[in-house]
C-alpha cells in the first residue's frame, strides 16, 4: 500500500514537472546571437527560388517596409523582379532584440499592402500572399518568405539557428 | 475545431460514429479517448504534452487520496487535495489570468512587466473545475475515482463536453463510463438535440451577431437609446444562443455516444429573479460554485453577514472565471449584489409582486448586467448604459437602419427562448403520423439552413470556447 | 433542447371492481389496459419512432454530403469568389506540429465541400429574409445596387500621399499637374442606400483633402456626375463606374485639361450582358448581371498601347480575352499594369503621365485623341519612380486620377512620387 502511494506521488511530480518544462520550452529559447549571418543566409536562401526575384538595395528596402537597412547587424533582400510577382524574400539580423516589434510591424503592414493590391486581380499572386507568407521572428533573427515552398524556407531558417 | 465547422460535421463526427458503431464494445472507450484527444490537439497539438501530463497528475493525485482516505487518514489526504487543486489552479491562472495580473501590477506600480500571449488550451477552464470537482469528490467520498487510467482520462477530455461543454461531476459519469450502449433511438434523440443546438448557434446567433458586432463598433458616445438598447438586446440574445446551442450539441452527441450529459440551461429569460436565473443560466457552473465554495464556506447556514460574505466571494469568482477583466468582475459583483439582496432582505416584497413584472424586472436586470459583460472597459460600459437610458437621445436615422436589420432575428430569438417551440415539438412527435413526417422535413430545413450557415468562409467558433 | 425523459410507466394496480352499493358513481370494470395508458404508450413509441428516423436521416444526409464532396473534383479557383481554393494539404511534420495541418484541412473541408457556392447563395438568401441589408461588408441596394460602404481615410496615408503630390508639383513648376478623386457609387446613387443607412459624406473628405493642395488643380467631377445621377454611372456587380460614368466625368474634366472635346462623337457598343463583377463575388449575391457597354470616338487618331516588359504592340485598348474570364472589367487595357504606354497619331505636342487605379482604365477612351502619348503608371504595383521616369520621358501634363475608396487607403502613390 505505502509503495502504492509513493508511486502514485513520484508519477504526480514527474508530471508536474514535465509540465513545467514543457511550458519554459513553449515559451521559447532564445537562438545563440553569435550565429553569423551567413549562415542564416545561406539556409534561408538555399530553399528560395530566385528565378522571379531581383535583389534590393537600402532604398528599395525603405520604400517597401519604410525600414533603414544601416540599422541592422545583417540583411537580405530580394523583391519581385516584375511588377506583378509577389515572391519575395527579406532575411535580417537585428542589432538589438527590441528593434523585433517596429520590424514585425512593418512586415504585417507590407504583407497587407500586397494583398491589397491583388485581391480580386491576381488570384494567384492573391493565393500566395495568403496561403505561403512565412513569417518568423526568433530572437534576433528575422525571416519573412513569399514563396510556393515558403516551409520549406522556413524549415531550413529555423534548422540553422 | 469547433461544432459549427464543417470539418467537425462532415469529417470528425461521421468517421468517429461510423468507427464507434463498429467497435466492440470494450473498445470503445479507447475510442472515443483517441478521437476527443484528437479533437483538443486540433490546433494546438503541442499542447497535447500539457493534457496528457495533467491527466497523469490528476489522476494520480485521485488514487492517492482514495487510497489515503480509505486507509483513514485524515490530514495526509487533504494535502494532496490541496496541493493538487492550487496546481490545477496555477495551470489556469497562468494561461488566463497572468496578462491581466501583469497589467494590474504596471496600472498600481508603473511598471510595464509583460507576459508572453501563448493561445489557450481548449476548455482549459472547463476542464479544469471538472478536474478539482473530481478530487474534491473523491475527498468526501462521493466517489472512489477512477480505478482505470483511460477512463479517467475519458472523463477529463471527453470531446462533446471538452470544449463549452456542462461541467459533469464524476459521479454523475461514473456509470455511464462503463456502460453506454449504442441505440438508435438514443443516437436519433441526441442527432434531434445537436440539429436544434447548431441551428441556435448557427441562424439565431450567428445573424445576431452581425448586428451586435456592427453597432458595438459605434463609438459609444454616439449611440441613441434605439441603437444602444440593439446593442444590448442583440447581444443578450447572442449570447443565450450561441451558450445554449453549444451546449445542446453537447448534450447531442454526448447522446448519441449513450451518454446523458447534465442540461445547462433551462430558458433562463423566463426567469423572475436573479437568483433563479443562475439556476436557469450554466446551470453546472451555478451548481459547481454552490457545490464546491458555496457550501464549504459554510454555504446559509451561517449568520446572515457571513451569508452575504460568501455570495460576494462566489460572485467575484464567477466574473473572474468568465474572463480576465475589471468588467467581468463587476458584473459578477453586479449579480452577486442583487441575490443578496434578493435573498436577505427582498425575498418576502418580491413573492407579492406579479410574476410577468418581475420576469420583465429580471430580464432587464441582465441586459444592463450584459452591457458590463461585452464592454471593454468600465467606462465604455457605464457611457453605453447612459446612452440605453436616454442621455443621447431616443433614436437616429441610423437606429432605424440597425432595427431593420435586427428586428426579425430579436423575435425569433424571443420565439425561440421560450419553451413553446421544444414542447409544441415533442407533443406533435408524440402524435404519430403525419406530424413525425412534418417534424423529419422540419429538422432537415434547418439542417440545409445550417450547412448554408456554416459555409460562410469566416466562421466565428462560440464566444465561451475561448474558456 | 432535449427532449424530456419519459420513462417507461409501469401500469397501474388494476382497480378492483366497485362496491355494490355504489353502482352510479363508478364505470364497470375493464380488464385489459385503459385507452389512456395505451394513448400514451402509442405516444412514447412515436416519439421513439421520430427520434429513430431523425438519427437515421441525419447520419444519411451527413454521410451522403461528405462522400459527395470527396468523390467531386477538387476545384483550384472559385469564380464566384474570385479566388483561388485551397486544395488537399500536403503532410508536413512540422505542419503538424505547428499546427498548420489542421488549420488546412479544416479550409480544404469547407472549400471543396459540394456545391459550396449555391449553399452562400441560400445563406444569403436566408439573411435577406431575415433583413440583413449587407453582405459581407457589401451594402444590398434598391434596384439590384450592390455597393461598398465609403471607405474611412487612412488619415497617414492621405496626408503622406497629400505631401507627396505637394512636393512634386512644386519640383516639376514647367508640368501642368491636375487630380481629381472621383467619388463611389455610394455618395452618387445615394437615393439607391438602404433607408437610414449610416454613411460617410465622401464628398467632405474628397474636400477636405483638396483643400490642402497646392500648386495642383483638383477638378471635382462629383457635381457632373450628381447632375445625370440618374443613369447607370456605376455598375451594379462591381465598384467601377460604367463608360457612361467615365464619359460624365470626362465632360466635367475636359476643360480643366485643356481639352476640347465638345465637337466629339462616341459609337457605343454592348460588349457584354452578364458582367459579375468583384462586389457580386464579395457578396455572394449573383441574382443581377450588368452590361459593359464601349465608347469609340470617331475619331480619324490610331494609337497602339504597348504593356511594360511585353514588346506587342496592340491597336486597340480592349482585351477581348477578359469577356470569356473571370474578371470582364480587365477588358479595358486587360487589366492593371504596373505601366502602360499609349502612342497616338494625335499631334497636339501633349504627352500625359497619369498615376492611377483601376477607374482611368475605362476613361482611356475618351483621353488618347487628346494627347501624342500617354503613360499609365499604376503605383501599387511600379517599382520605379516618378522622377526616374521624368528623367527619360519628356511628359507635358499630369493627371492623378483615383476612385476615393482605392485612394482614401492607398499607401503606394507617396513611394513612387518620394525623392
Amino acid at each position: 500500500m505505502k509503495s502504492k502511494l509513493i508511486a502514485l506521488e513520484a508519477l504526480r511530480w514527474l508530471a508536474a514537472a514535465l509540465a513545467v518544462l514543457f511550458i519554459l520550452f513553449l515559451l521559447g529559447s532564445t537562438p545563440d546571437p553569435a550565429i553569423p549571418f551567413e549562415t542564416v543566409e545561406q539556409a534561408a536562401v538555399s530553399q528560395f527560388d530566385l528565378s522571379d526575384v531581383q535583389p534590393g538595395d537600402t532604398a528599395m528596402l525603405r520604400r517597401l517596409y519604410g525600414l533603414s537597412s544601416t540599422d541592422y547587424e545583417g540583411v537580405l533582400f530580394y523583391y519581385p523582379a516584375s511588377n506583378m510577382g509577389a515572391d519575395e524574400l527579406l532575411v535580417l539580423k537585428l542589432a538589438d532584440e527590441s528593434q523585433s516589434a517596429a520590424v514585425s510591424e512593418a512586415i504585417s503592414k507590407r504583407l497587407e499592402t500586397q494583398r491589397d493590391s491583388f485581391d480580386g486581380y491576381g488570384a494567384e499572386q492573391f493565393a500566395l500572399l495568403t496561403d505561403h507568407a512565412a513569417v518568423e521572428i526568433r530572437g534576433v533573427y528575422v525571416l519573412f518568405a513569399v514563396c510556393e515552398n515558403e516551409q520549406a524556407v522556413r524549415e531550413s531558417f529555423l534548422n540553422a539557428l | 475545431m469547433a461544432f459549427g465547422d464543417l470539418i467537425f460535421v462532415f469529417v470528425f463526427l461521421p468517421v468517429c460514429l461510423l468507427l464507434y458503431i463498429l467497435t466492440p464494445g470494450k473498445f470503445s472507450n479507447v475510442l472515443l479517448l483517441i478521437f476527443s484527444l484528437l479533437f483538443f490537439a486540433w490546433g494546438t497539438p503541442e499542447y497535447l504534452v500539457l493534457m496528457l501530463c495533467s491527466l497523469a497528475f490528476n489522476y494520480a493525485a485521485g488514487r492517492e487520496i482514495s487510497a489515503l482516505r480509505a486507509s483513514g487518514r485524515r490530514v495526509l489526504p487533504n494535502i494532496v487535495l490541496i496541493t493538487s487543486v492550487l496546481a490545477d489552479l496555477a495551470l489556469l491562472g497562468y494561461w488566463k489570468y497572468a496578462g491581466f495580473l501583469l497589467e494590474t501590477v504596471n496600472a498600481v506600480f508603473g511598471t510595464s512587466f509583460a507576459a508572453r500571449e501563448l493561445p489557450l488550451p481548449v476548455g482549459l477552464s472547463f476542464f479544469t473545475f471538472s478536474l478539482i470537482s473530481y478530487l474534491a469528490d473523491i475527498r468526501r467520498g462521493k466517489t472512489e475515482g477512477a480505478k482505470d487510467p483511460l477512463t479517467f482520462a475519458l472523463f477529463v477530455t471527453f470531446f462533446p463536453k471538452l470544449a463549452s461543454g456542462p461541467i459533469v461531476a464524476y459521479p454523475e459519469m461514473e456509470e455511464q463510463l462503463a456502460h453506454h450502449p449504442f441505440t438508435w433511438r438514443q443516437f436519433g434523440a441526441g442527432a434531434r438535440c445537436f440539429l436544434v443546438g447548431l441551428s441556435k448557434k448557427i441562424l439565431l446567433a450567428n445573424t445576431l451577431a452581425d448586428t451586435f458586432y456592427t453597432l458595438s463598433a459605434v463609438p459609444p458616445e454616439e449611440l441613441t437609446a434605439a441603437s444602444a438598447w440593439l446593442c444590448a438586446l442583440s447581444y443578450a440574445f447572442m449570447l443565450y444562443f450561441d451558450f445554449s446551442g453549444y451546449s445542446d450539441m453537447a448534450v447531442g452527441l454526448g447522446r448519441m455516444f449513450g451518454f446523458r450529459l447534465p442540461k445547462n440551461f433551462d430558458y433562463p429569460y423566463l426567469s423572475s429573479s436573479i437568483s433563479e436565473f443562475w439556476r436557469r443560466w450554466h446551470i453546472t457552473l451555478g451548481a459547481w460554485f454552490r457545490e464546491y465554495v458555496y457550501i464549504p464556506l459554510g454555504g446559509s447556514r451561517v449568520h446572515p453577514f457571513r451569508i452575504f460574505l460568501n455570495l460576494m466571494v462566489v460572485w467575484l469568482l464567477t466574473g473572474l472565471w468568465h474572463g480576465a477583466g475589471s468588467t467581468f468582475l463587476i458584473w459578477g459583483l453586479y449579480h452577486g449584489t442583487l441575490v443578496v439582496l434578493e435573498k436577505l432582505v427582498l425575498d418576502n416584497v418580491l413573492e407579492k409582486i406579479p410574476k410577468p413584472i418581475r420576469i420583465a424586472v429580471t430580464f432587464l436586470l441582465v441586459v444592463v448586467g450584459w452591457v458590463f459583460f461585452f464592454s471593454q472597459t468600465p467606462v465604455e460600459a457605464l457611457t453605453r448604459l447612459s446612452r440605453m437610458f436616454f442621455f443621447g437621445g431616443a433614436a437616429d436615422g441610423a437606429a432605424a437602419y440597425y432595427a431593420f436589420g435586427a428586428l426579425r432575428p430579436l423575435l425569433l430569438g424571443v420565439l425561440a427562448a421560450l419553451p413553446l417551440g421544444a414542447r409544441l415539438g415533442t407533443e406533435l412527435a408524440r402524435r404519430g403520423q403525419p406530424w413525425t413526417l412534418l417534424s423529419v422535413f422540419y429538422f432537415a430545413a434547418l439542417f440545409l439552413l445550417c450547412v448554408a450557415g456554416m459555409m460562410n468562409e469566416t466562421y466565428s467558433a462560440s464566444l465561451y470556447a475561448q474558456f | 433542447m432535449e427532449q424530456p425523459n419519459r420513462p417507461r410507466r409501469e401500469t397501474p394496480a388494476r382497480r378492483e371492481s366497485p362496491p355494490a352499493r355504489q353502482p352510479s358513481r363508478t364505470a364497470a370494470p375493464r380488464p385489459l389496459p385503459n385507452p389512456r395508458e395505451a394513448r400514451k404508450q402509442a405516444r412514447l413509441r412515436a416519439l421513439q419512432r421520430q427520434s429513430t428516423w431523425t438519427g437515421v436521416l441525419f447520419l444519411a444526409a451527413v454521410l451522403t454530403l461528405s462522400l459527395l464532396s470527396l468523390a467531386l473534383p477538387d476545384r483550384d479557383f472559385s469564380p464566384a469568389e474570385n479566388r483561388r481554393l485551397k486544395q488537399f494539404p500536403s503532410f508536413s511534420v512540422s505542419g503538424l506540429l505547428g499546427g498548420s495541418y489542421f488549420s488546412d484541412w479544416t479550409d480544404y473541408t469547407a472549400e471543396q465541400f459540394a456545391g459550396r457556392d449555391h449553399w452562400i447563395t441560400l445563406e444569403l438568401k436566408f439573411r435577406q429574409l431575415l433583413g440583413a441589408q449587407e453582405a459581407n461588408g457589401v451594402l444590398l441596394c434598391k434596384d439590384g445596387y450592390l455597393m461598398e460602404p465609403p471607405v474611412e481615410p487612412d488619415e497617414s496615408a492621405v496626408r503622406k500621399n497629400r505631401d507627396a503630390v505637394n512636393a512634386f508639383a512644386a519640383r516639376h513648376p514647367e508640368l501642368s499637374v491636375s487630380m481629381a478623386v472621383v467619388p463611389t457609387a455610394a455618395y452618387i446613387l445615394s437615393d439607391k442606400l438602404p433607408g437610414n443607412v449610416p454613411v460617410r459624406d465622401q464628398h467632405a473628405d474628397i474636400t477636405a483633402f483638396a483643400s490642402r493642395l497646392q500648386n495642383v488643380q483638383f477638378i471635382d467631377v462629383s457635381d457632373a456626375l450628381l447632375a445625370r445621377s440618374a443613369e447607370p454611372l456605376y455598375y451594379k456587380t462591381d465598384h467601377h463606374w460604367t463608360t457612361l460614368g467615365a464619359r460624365a466625368a470626362f465632360e466635367a474634366m475636359a476643360p480643366a485639361l485643356g481639352i476640347d472635346a465638345s465637337g466629339m462623337q462616341y459609337e457605343t457598343y454592348t460588349v457584354s450582358g452578364n458582367f459579375e463583377g468583384t462586389l457580386a463575388a464579395k457578396s455572394g449575391c449573383r441574382d443581377v448581371q450588368d452590361t459593359i457597354e464601349i465608347a469609340v470616338p470617331e475619331t480619324d487618331v490610331l494609337f497602339y498601347r504597348v504593356n511594360e516588359g511585353d514588346p506587342t504592340r496592340f491597336a486597340t485598348l480592349y482585351d477581348d480575352a477578359s469577356l470569356s474570364g473571370n474578371d470582364q472589367y480587365a477588358l479595358f487595357l486587360g487589366g492593371n499594369a504596373a505601366r502602360v504606354d499609349v502612342t497616338t497619331t494625335a499631334e497636339t505636342g501633349r504627352t500625359l503621365l497619369l498615376f492611377k487605379d483601376s477607374y482611368a482604365n475605362c476613361l482611356m477612351q475618351f483621353l488618347y485623341p487628346h494627347f501624342d502619348r500617354i503613360i499609365l503608371i499604376d503605383p501599387r504595383y511600379y517599382y520605379s519612380t516618378a522622377d526616374d521616369l521624368l528623367l527619360r520621358e519628356s511628359v507635358t501634363d499630369v493627371l492623378f486620377l483615383y476612385n476615393a475608396n482605392t485612394f482614401f487607403e492607398d499607401r503606394s502613390l507617396c513611394e513612387v512620387l518620394g525623392p
